[in-house]
């Protein structure tokens, strides 16, 4: 206890509490199982991290300018399958027959992937414009732009799956590995985490960013576009749903509108646990990263102690709001200092 | 031309005014109910009218609950799994006395409601942070509960089964009940000191607090009549369903923001009536069974929905007058 009171102590614990807790699963992880660092569970653990990781990403972008994104998670399903249809239509208009034959698609790779990311890229885009220029409150614009995607993915897939096994090279992106462990995508995952890590402390975009979600109108008196920078999160989020969807579409293999409900919910969970704030302007994407490991650590420790899924739900349930407490704790300390009376 | 578009804007930011935004919710349904009338005249039936009111009446109830959270500047997303944990509670129950369940439905929604509140007004962390965590507790605490089975309400629990599907003069006791609920609000909210206080946390809850206002208090009671409300809902739907199941509230929390939001209730707090919730239930429950009377399936009545929130809240913007 005499460690726990020493304040030096207790800072550094609080600072590396993400890491702290990644170390305390793994530990947990091996004690309970001999599987546990095999090299399959470890991908499968890299895996789960990367997928949710890129959304955490995206979301943390989107709450670091005060803003939110709920239709990450549908897009990341719905803009590969309208890709899929889009190529299906050039090739049936430029004579090149169908691409897509009894929920099987047959179409180069490489025109999936751009049109998928440009789809995604193109509802960020609707998002941003309805919340910037539109003014509608991004909460309820991207709630209603979540049901009119997923709608739109419904009615041009008419409810059924698409299957994916016989397109050339669709497993590399998902399922390739290297070294045998390490899952490609992940490698994807750390590149755009590690960009964004030094976009946001290192450059004026990172400037721009917190001082858009800090305080808007003062930033927008300091000379800041504050409507362009929510925009550009709003549409960089878009991409890297997109990225999620090819990656996610290249593991499965499979397309079905329904397999992403609730991913913008537990890319907001993950958010949160890393200590990104919902009002803007605070928090460090690194620790999004942490907390993304986190979380694909802790479900797959549940699982392995025979947790069933929904053993796991609570369990989750009660880490999110024990982080976010944690969190809360201690920004109200800072508040304190500054004598700001929190009501 | 501008000139013209400006006198427009500004007449119908002060009839807005005027009517507290209802103005707008009404002009919507009208909007619903002239097209449906030239294209769909068979929503008109009586009997049609009377279940689709009735099938979408938990919803409605739900958002009525939901709108005193909202008013207060806060929000609750956990309303959905309120609703399962009540009837997963309740089913555990059921099989040794039907009142008792009830009574433990009501005091479920309650209790969580309860402890949400507690939870944010003690540590200040923003509601939809702490809402989507306790999300995830009680879906999971249900699914504990019940063990992911299904809870079948048979003919054995006549007051359930009367209450969901019975008719008092012709009207369904759902739609009475949500009815009954939005009135009772309005009557609180506008009537009573506690109406007011509800207002004034939603609009400056800084002001509020300075002018003696227990805000903590008006939020932990908003909050356990929005659990409240939900735990109703969970017990009228389930009583329609004729069985509950550990997915019974999994999307309720977003319709009821979606009506809410329908009927004018900004989620800055402190402005819409729970009137304007009412007729956005209507709204929402005509134009989701014009859409299936006319035959466009459900993908395309989802896209709809979708396009509808984004339009209307749109909408009540351009209708709002900008302090800037």
């Amino acid at each position: 206890m005499s460690i726990l009171k020493n304040n030096k102590y207790k800072n550094i614990i609080r600072k590396q509490m993400l890491w702290l807790a990644i170390m305390l699963g793994l530990i947990i992880g091996r004690i309970l199982s001999p599987y546990f660092f095999a090299g399959n569970n470890i991908t499968v653990i890299l895996y789960t991290c990367a997928i949710y990781g890129m959304l955490a990403i995206a979301e943390s972008l989107v709450l670091l300018v005060a803003e939110i994104d709920l239709t990450i998670g549908i897009s990341a399903v719905v803009s590969p399958a309208l890709a899929i249809y889009l190529t299906n239509a050039i090739y049936k208009v430029s004579n090149n027959g169908e691409v897509v034959r009894g929920g099987y698609v047959t179409a180069p790779w490489w025109v999936i992937v751009a049109f998928t990311l440009l789809i995604a890229t193109l509802i960020g885009l609707v998002n941003a414009i309805l919340v910037v220029k539109c003014r509608v409150p991004a909460f309820v614009a991207t709630i209603g732009v979540q049901y009119a995607v997923t709608g739109i993915g419904y009615i041009v897939t008419k409810g059924t799956p698409l299957f994916m096994t016989k397109v050339q090279g669709v497993a590399f992106i998902g399922g390739a590995k290297l070294a045998g462990v390490i899952p490609v995508c992940f490698i994807l995952f750390l590149l755009v985490a590690i960009m964004f890590i030094y976009l946001c402390s290192s450059t004026k975009f990172g400037m721009r960013v917190y001082s858009t979600g800090g305080n808007t109108k003062s930033a927008s008196l300091c000379g800041i576009n504050t409507g362009k920078w929510k925009m550009f999160m709003f549409i960089i989020s878009g991409l890297l749903a997109g990225i999620t969807g090819v990656v996610f579409t290249s593991k499965l293999q499979s397309i079905d509108v329904t397999q992403t409900t609730g991913y913008e919910m537990t890319a907001l969970a993950i958010a949160i646990v890393g200590g990104i704030e919902l009002n803007g302007g605070v928090g460090n994407l690194k620790n999004t990263v942490k907390a993304s490991m986190f979380m694909a650590i802790l479900s797959n420790v549940l699982s392995m102690l025979g947790f069933l899924s929904y053993h796991q739900t609570f369990v989750t349930g009660l880490f999110i709001v024990l982080f976010a407490i944690i969190h809360k704790k201690s920004d109200s300390k800072r508040l304190k200092e500054l004598n700001i009376v929190e009501v | 031309m501008d000139k013209k578009v400006k006198s427009i804007r500004g007449f119908m930011q002060e009839v807005s005014e005027k009517t507290h935004g209802l103005f707008i919710s009404f002009l919507i349904l009208a909007v619903l109910l002239i097209i449906s009338a030239i294209f769909i005249p068979k929503v008109f039936q009586l009997k049609n009218l009377e279940n689709l009111l009735r099938t979408y009446a938990p919803g409605g109830i739900v958002a009525v609950g939901l709108s005193l959270v909202i008013l207060t500047g806060e929000i609750d997303v956990s309303v959905g799994a309120i609703m399962t944990l009540a009837m997963a509670v309740a089913a555990k129950i059921y099989d040794f006395s039907e009142p008792a369940a009830i009574a433990a439905i009501c005091a479920t929604g309650i209790g969580t409601g309860f402890l949400n509140g507690l939870l944010i007004t003690k540590t200040k962390v923003p509601s939809l942070m702490l809402t989507i965590g306790t999300t995830s507790v009680f879906n999971g605490l249900a699914a504990i509960l019940v063990k992911a089975q299904k809870k079948y309400i048979t003919d054995i629990y006549e007051i359930t089964l009367s209450v969901a599907k019975g008719s008092i003069l012709g009207i369904p006791i759902p739609l009475l009940v949500c009815l009954v609920l939005a009135i009772l609000f309005q009557f609180i909210l506008r009537k009573t000191s506690f109406g007011k206080h509800i207002y004034y946390t939603g609009t400056n809850k800084r002001a509020a607090w300075m002018s003696g206002v227990n805000i903590d208090r008006v939020k932990i009671i908003c909050f356990m009549a929005s659990g409240l409300l939900a735990a109703v809902a969970a017990l009228l739907l389930s009583g329609q369903l004729g069985s509950s199941t550990v997915q019974l509230g999994t999307g309720y929390d977003v319709t009821a923001i979606s009506i809410a939001v329908l009927g004018g209730i900004s989620l800055k707090g402190g402005k819409g009536t729970v009137i304007g919730t009412l007729l956005g239930f209507i709204t929402m429950s005509l134009m989701q069974n014009m859409l299936a009377i006319a035959q466009f399936g459900t993908y395309v009545s989802t896209t709809l929905k979708g396009v509808m929130i984004v339009l209307v809240v749109y909408l009540y913007g351009l209708t709002a007058k900008r302090k800037e």
